[in-house]
């Protein structure tokens, strides 16, 4: 039925056009991080002639991109677990049960997915700055707990929001079953709701860490030390220190360096993230 | 109702130690700071050192004769609208475009679907180099065009650096409404589309009666979602300005980080924050608006 | 797990608990004391501060000076200040705004230090080692906040290369700038660019020392001082309009108002323009780039033939606002000792060698200066007028609306008419927000 028509051809030029705008930059991202920054601006559109691999040794050594990378590896990973948690908790109790208060509860979580918590920045890094953990002689301002614990609560709304839409469309007879033989309501949920939920568990995980791995401005104002410091301030950084030594070899190198893992990510998990996107708001 | 045994076994216990943390979490960390905002924005002063002082709404009185503030609300507002407006019917076109093809979907998804998944940092740093004037790739493509006088300091000049943030932006958000627009069209069952071929109809009317109704939801949704991506721009022009007070493609969000990062006007800063948390509402309460009156006419 | 969430935070703290604890016991055992730096990481690295770190730590067991940088280092130290946990040294940057946070008392002055004797030099104290003017620029209520370090003085730069191979001479007139711009042209280079993104090279390398060179280095002071019509003074209009006079005859280099620093210094490099209003940093920012055969070369601001200014009037300052002690350092004396040390007469001979750049600190040795210093170390000998953006320095919130006014100026959203008249409100509107606080400038 779907012959090569001219008006298909059309759709294809345009398709491809398209594809060409978002490829282009990031073909030139990469080639340009293999050049020196002589050639990069006498001929920016030139593709490398001999290969700079020593743009991102520079990238890695001047931005100190390892300490970071190894910061958002951890910060990232540890608030996607608890992030995973702590909805997978609140959605069951969510999606499962029916009690006064449900609905408003849930549309408080929802309430997270409409407003922009960097609007809130000021009262948030003054909150940051006030709290000290009892026994422990610091604030959470600067820290990375304190970051995560953030990470934590913002990204919430979201995975509570499709958890909970995963509980709800979850087969209640097994958990019945298990409970009429004898299970506890907290082994229910460990060990048949929260297994069940895996696939729920995955799309919203993979899109979650993929946001906090990208995450910028509330690392920006929350995380001033060096030694917190994630990858995207690593590269800002990178970027901002480009304008008093100019080395924009090594800065291409360090941008690559930054958006290669995302890439890699998403050529694994597209149908996860794509899942992720849509999720709840095509229904079906 | 299949969830009757839950009268009998609710575990209030598991039900109430489940939903502690989250709803701890939220209250201290989202909740408590938002409304903190409108608190700080009726003081001056230094937000962490106690020394606040109640200023009353002094804050809003210069915020309303501030030229700045009404600027970068301007810009917010064009985003919202242009921005929005041209997502939303790029995204579509292109939806629609992807479910007439038969080879590639899949890979045209993914490709467009990528600027979301990239860092705004990256997308930043790379676009600016992009629209760089001497060596940035897009005024050497004019320059190789022959079209000198077309060339511009884009980021640099008035009338360039607005509209080139918006047309990052989109670029930058466009794909997500694309994978929301697609999934939504898978929707529509085909046989609705050719009771309509054979009911005589046009592609066009196909789409304006058939398809456009059946997305209705997701058109809210998806236009909800603009209004908010656009209200709550900032480290793209954060970074495409570097990280300098920006003026001529300055938002709401960048002025209120100077005011309180750099000047030390807290209480400035959150009286800014709180007109953006009003637009933001202002805006989606509008789209609903428009949305349910449209409902009743269908 | 913990350990690695907190990562070396809570070493310090125990470090810290630790340290308290072990200084109630009644035996004096020795203690560290840390000094954490947080620097303005611009176009020389901060490699210099972190070796004279290692040194004055093996020189002094009992206390560990760390020092650690960014780019946008006021980004970090505003909201530490605000927070009550700021670093004990801080070299805040251009982009900080100081000011506030001195009025609030939340910096050191470093009088009581200052009288102390010199490093190396018990017959001076350490505030003679400091040429005087310098000195002054960050006195505030009879108390200095803050001390210089490197300065730079502001001019053009060019090749002298390229110069001596088609035969053109270094402007020292607008006249004779006019004049050369035209043969500039002609061989389809630009005669002059500047770093737009960042409007304060077009106001201390072009468009202030026109107004100095016209009216005179009083009309300036007026304004600095924010007197009511100051900027209604002759000479700030005609400065002006010589700027957009220049525009109109493309003497700039077409974008450059879309450049940042080392974007607009590479096009000095790559020959596309001939001259760049720059600070003395520029070899340091480009070091890696620049050709062999290319002279980088200082020149004057050319001045106007006829004007009522001091041909020789220089701007010399201190960069990125000098040295603070913040008050709640947890050690400002070993903080201060540090800085004494950096700022030692041998360590700025070192710096000028090494970086390329003056020092406000009077060197015991003359130091082997690199060939692109020699006219600036002239120029700064012969200034009988030196002059700072003082309105830079201490009132970031009027910079910004000056900045952005320059650039509506450039870009013809408004007149040179309308630029005097709408900076004019906007000092008398900050003078007014000022109210006691304003400074006096002599």
């Amino acid at each position: 039925m779907k012959k090569l028509t001219p008006a298909r051809l059309l759709i294809y030029v345009f398709l491809c056009l398209y594809a060409v705008v978002v490829i282009y930059p990031m073909f030139w991202l990469v080639a340009t991080s293999l050049k020196d920054s002589w050639s990069i601006f006498k001929s920016p559109w030139g593709l490398p002639t001999d290969f700079q691999w020593v743009n991102y040794k520079n990238a890695m050594e001047k931005g100190e991109l390892a300490h970071k990378i190894w910061n958002s590896v951890l910060v990232d990973t540890v608030s996607l677990l608890l992030i995973l948690l702590i909805s997978a908790m609140a959605g069951y109790v969510l999606g499962r049960f029916r009690f006064r208060g449900n609905r408003p509860l849930f549309y408080m979580f929802l309430s997270g997915m409409t407003i922009p918590i960097f609007l809130a920045i000021v009262p948030l890094f003054a909150l940051m700055n006030q709290i000290q953990i009892p026994g422990l002689n610091f604030k959470l301002l600067d820290t990375r707990l304190g970051l995560i614990i953030v990470y934590v609560a913002y990204s919430l709304s979201f995975t509570i929001f499709v958890l909970t839409g995963f509980f709800r469309s979850l087969p209640w007879e097994l958990a019945e079953a298990a409970v009429i033989d004898g299970c506890k309501p907290n082994q229910v949920f460990w060990r048949i709701m929260l297994p069940l939920a895996k696939p729920g568990l995955a799309t919203a995980g993979i899109f979650v860490f993929i946001g906090l791995w990208n995450e910028y401005p509330l690392a920006l104002v929350l995380m001033s030390s060096e030694e917190g410091q994630t990858l995207p301030l690593g590269i800002a950084n990178l970027t901002m220190s480009q304008k008093y030594q100019a080395d924009w070899g090594a800065l291409f190198a360090g941008l690559t360096i930054g958006v290669l893992p995302t890439l890699i990510m998403y050529a694994i998990f597209q149908r996860q993230i794509q899942e992720g996107l849509t999720a709840g708001a095509v229904k079906g | 109702m299949r969830r009757s045994t839950d009268a009998i076994h609710r575990p209030i216990g598991l039900m109430v130690g489940f939903l502690l943390p989250a709803v701890l979490l939220f209250l201290v960390f989202f909740i408590y700071p938002l409304i903190n905002v409108l608190w700080i924005s009726f003081h001056s002063g230094n937000v962490a050192s106690e020394k606040m002082t109640w200023v009353g709404t002094a804050n809003y009185t210069r915020l309303f004769s501030d030229n700045v503030f009404w600027m970068v609300f301007w810009h917010n507002l064009q985003i919202v609208i242009i921005a929005g407006i041209a997502t939303l019917i790029l995204a579509l076109g292109t939806a629609v475009a992807l479910t007439k093809i038969r080879r590639g979907r899949n890979f045209f998804r993914i490709v467009f679907l990528f600027p979301n998944i990239m860092s705004a940092v990256a997308t930043a740093v790379l676009w600016s180099f992009i629209f760089n004037p001497s060596f940035g790739i897009l005024n050497g493509f004019l320059r190789a065009m022959r079209l000198e006088e077309f060339t511009h300091a884009w980021l640099g000049e008035p009338n360039t650096a607005l509209p080139v943030t918006i047309l990052v932006h989109i670029w930058t958000i466009a794909g997500f409404y694309i994978v929301l627009f697609y999934a939504g069209l898978l929707r529509i069952p085909a046989d609705y589309s050719e009771a309509a071929r054979i009911d005589g109809a046009s592609g066009w009317q196909e789409f304006r009666h058939i398809t456009l109704p059946l997305l209705q939801d997701i058109m809210q949704i998806a236009t909800v979602y603009v209004v908010i991506n656009s209200v709550n721009i900032f480290a793209l022009v954060y970074l495409f300005n570097e990280g300098r007070a920006a003026r001529y493609n300055g938002v709401l969000l960048t002025y209120m980080y100077e005011q309180a990062f750099n000047n030390g006007n807290y209480g400035y800063a959150c009286a800014i924050g709180v007109m953006t948390l009003i637009t933001v509402l202002a805006c989606a309460g509008v789209v609903n608006l428009f949305f349910r009156r449209d409902a009743v006419e269908l | 797990m913990i350990s690695g969430l907190m990562g070396h935070s809570i070493y310090r703290k125990i470090a810290a608990a630790a340290a308290v604890v072990i200084s109630m016991l009644p035996c004096a055992l020795a203690q560290t004391k840390n000094v954490e730096v947080q620097a303005f990481r611009g176009g020389y690295g901060l490699d210099f501060f972190e070796t004279a770190a290692k040194e004055f730590n093996a020189a002094h067991p009992d206390i560990k000076v760390s020092v650690d940088g960014n780019p946008r280092v006021w980004d970090v130290l505003v909201p530490r200040f605000a927070a009550g946990t700021p670093p004990d040294l801080a070299w805040p940057g251009w982009g900080m705004n100081l000011r506030p946070i001195i009025m609030e008392g939340q910096v050191l002055p470093w009088d009581k230090y200052l009288d102390q004797p010199a490093y190396g030099n018990p017959g001076k104290t350490w505030r003679e080692t400091f040429k005087p003017d310098l000195l002054k620029a960050g006195v505030f209520n009879g108390k200095t906040y803050t001390l210089p370090f490197n300065i730079d003085c502001y001019g053009w730069w060019y090749d002298e290369t390229l110069f001596n191979k088609h035969g053109w001479k270094p402007p020292q007139t607008y006249e004779e700038f006019l004049v050369l711009g035209k043969k500039i042209q002609a061989q389809n280079i630009a005669p002059l660019t500047f770093t737009g993104r960042y409007p304060i090279y077009l106001l201390n390398g072009v468009y202030y020392p026109w107004v100095i060179s016209d009216g005179g280095i009083d009309v300036y002071k007026k304004m600095i001082n924010l007197e009511p019509g100051a900027w209604k003074h002759p000479s700030f209009l005609k400065a002006a309009r010589c700027v957009m006079d220049l525009k109109k005859e493309r003497y700039f280099q077409g974008g450059c108002i879309g450049m940042n620093h080392t974007e607009s210094q590479m096009e000095l490099l790559v020959h596309r323009a001939a001259m760049i209003p720059c600070g003395s940093w520029i070899q340091a920012e480009m070091s890696n780039l620049v050709p062999e055969n290319f002279k980088m070369t200082f020149l004057k601001t050319p001045s106007f033939k006829d004007g009522a200014g001091d041909p020789t009037a220089l701007f010399v300052g201190a960069d990125g606002k000098g040295w603070t002690l913040p008050v709640k350092g947890k050690n400002p004396d070993a903080a201060a000792e540090y800085y004494r040390y950096v700022s030692s007469p041998e360590k700025a001979a070192l710096f000028i060698e090494q970086k390329g750049t003056m020092t406000a600190i009077i060197t015991e040795r003359e130091p082997k200066l690199p060939p692109h210093l020699v006219k600036p170390f002239e120029a700064v000998k012969n200034a009988r007028v030196t002059w700072l953006n003082n309105v830079g320095d201490w009132y970031t919130p009027l910079e910004t609306e000056i900045e952005t006014a320059v650039v509506d100026m450039y870009n013809e959203v408004i007149t040179p008419q309308e630029f005097v008249e709408r900076c004019e409100v906007k000092a008398q509107e900050f003078r007014k927000s000022l109210g006691k606080d304003r400074l006096q400038w002599d």
